[in-house]
């Protein structure tokens, strides 16, 4: 799916707003300079497409993030501001929540939701250089 | 009364069988509450149910429960992201529904611990009061309402708006020797995520103001 088309600002406000707070409850406990950031983006779109590959295609050692209150939001802030964009038929995640409810938090998945929160931060510097 | 106005009945024949609700975020811990009542009182309500669906966490549904004449919910599903639905039920058939978003009904808590200090130097009163939206993660940014009135001029009261939680009167605006009645009320800041309605107000506080020395030398 490609995010050039998404309203970035309401984007930015959702995630100020709600997604912050859940990635740091998720990771509540762990140093901020526990993981080294491997992730990176370029542009806004870019980072939504990074942020959208590691919420809803963990890595091994993950098993599933989607039930997590994060990722729920994050599908309906992609789903409610990027035209044509449906989770449902992207990367089946209807079934992922349904399926994996809450998955136990292992090491390998408070690294992914690590790199999350520099995807994100780095989403929103894009709006500091306007 | 602090509800949202914009419903349109499904048909005329119908009772109005309108409905107003607002939302408190993390009104008790991290539990979210939402408040619904029918905009008729005299609406008989015996058999009438609430339900909300879309915008929740992990499920799709969520029976409001029902106190007297009003409906209300305690959870933490609320998404927080996106409409809702709010269907009024009678058994399983929605007689009536409206599209709501929980952060755009948001009613914040009354403020609280109202107090005035006189500071005989700078000549002012130095008011102070707190709210429980300081430690929210949610809705943080309020707008508030101060309201004073020297307590024998009924309904003539005045208006300070603010964002923080302490404000200066400045002696010389208020009358000497007159007992004053101030309280504050808070709303979400207009251009936060978060909106609604004004909150209840906060407990009142009575303070008199002092004689002046130009009082006192007249005597």
């Amino acid at each position: 799916y490609n995010f050039t088309n998404c309203d970035f600002e309401k984007i930015k406000q959702k995630y100020q707003k709600t997604i912050y707070d859940d990635l740091k409850e998720y990771m509540n406990g762990t140093r901020s300079t526990q993981f080294n950031s491997t992730v990176s983006c370029n542009n806004r779109a870019d980072c939504l497409a990074a942020i959208e590959r590691l919420t809803f295609r963990p890595p091994r050692g993950c098993a599933s993030l989607a039930g997590e209150a994060f990722a729920l939001r994050t599908d309906a802030t992609f789903t409610l501001q990027c035209p044509g964009y449906s989770s449902a038929q992207i990367h089946n995640t209807q079934a992922a929540k349904k399926r994996k409810k809450r998955e136990v938090t292992t090491n390998k998945c408070l690294e992914q939701v690590s790199q999350l929160l520099g995807l994100w931060g780095r989403f929103c510097r894009t709006f500091r250089k306007q | 009364s602090g509800y949202a106005q914009n419903g349109d009945l499904e048909d005329a024949e119908l009772d109005d069988y309108s409905f107003s609700c607002y939302s408190q975020l993390e009104v008790n811990g991290s539990h979210h509450s939402l408040t619904c009542a029918f905009d008729d009182p005299d609406i008989n309500s015996t058999n009438l149910e609430l339900e909300i669906c879309g915008a929740l966490l992990e499920i799709n549904c969520l029976n409001f429960s029902k106190l007297q004449e009003v409906y209300y919910i305690k959870t933490k599903k609320f998404l927080l992201i996106g409409d809702s639905e709010i269907c009024v039920k009678l058994g399983e058939k929605s007689i009536t529904c409206k599209k709501m978003n929980i952060v755009k009904i948001v009613k914040p808590e009354a403020p609280f611990n109202v107090s005035v200090i006189y500071r005989e130097g700078a000549n002012d009163f130095v008011v102070t009061f707190n709210t429980s939206h300081l430690q929210k993660k949610y809705v943080k940014n309020l707008m508030h309402d101060v309201a004073y009135r020297q307590e024998k001029d009924e309904n003539n009261w005045m208006h300070v708006n603010l964002s923080g939680t302490k404000l200066t009167l400045l002696q010389r605006k208020l009358q000497d020797d007159a007992m004053y009645e101030i309280k504050v009320r808070s709303i979400p800041y207009s251009s936060d995520y978060f909106e609604g309605f004004w909150s209840e107000w906060s407990p009142s506080y009575h303070f008199r103001t002092p004689e002046t020395k130009r009082a006192e030398e007249m005597d």
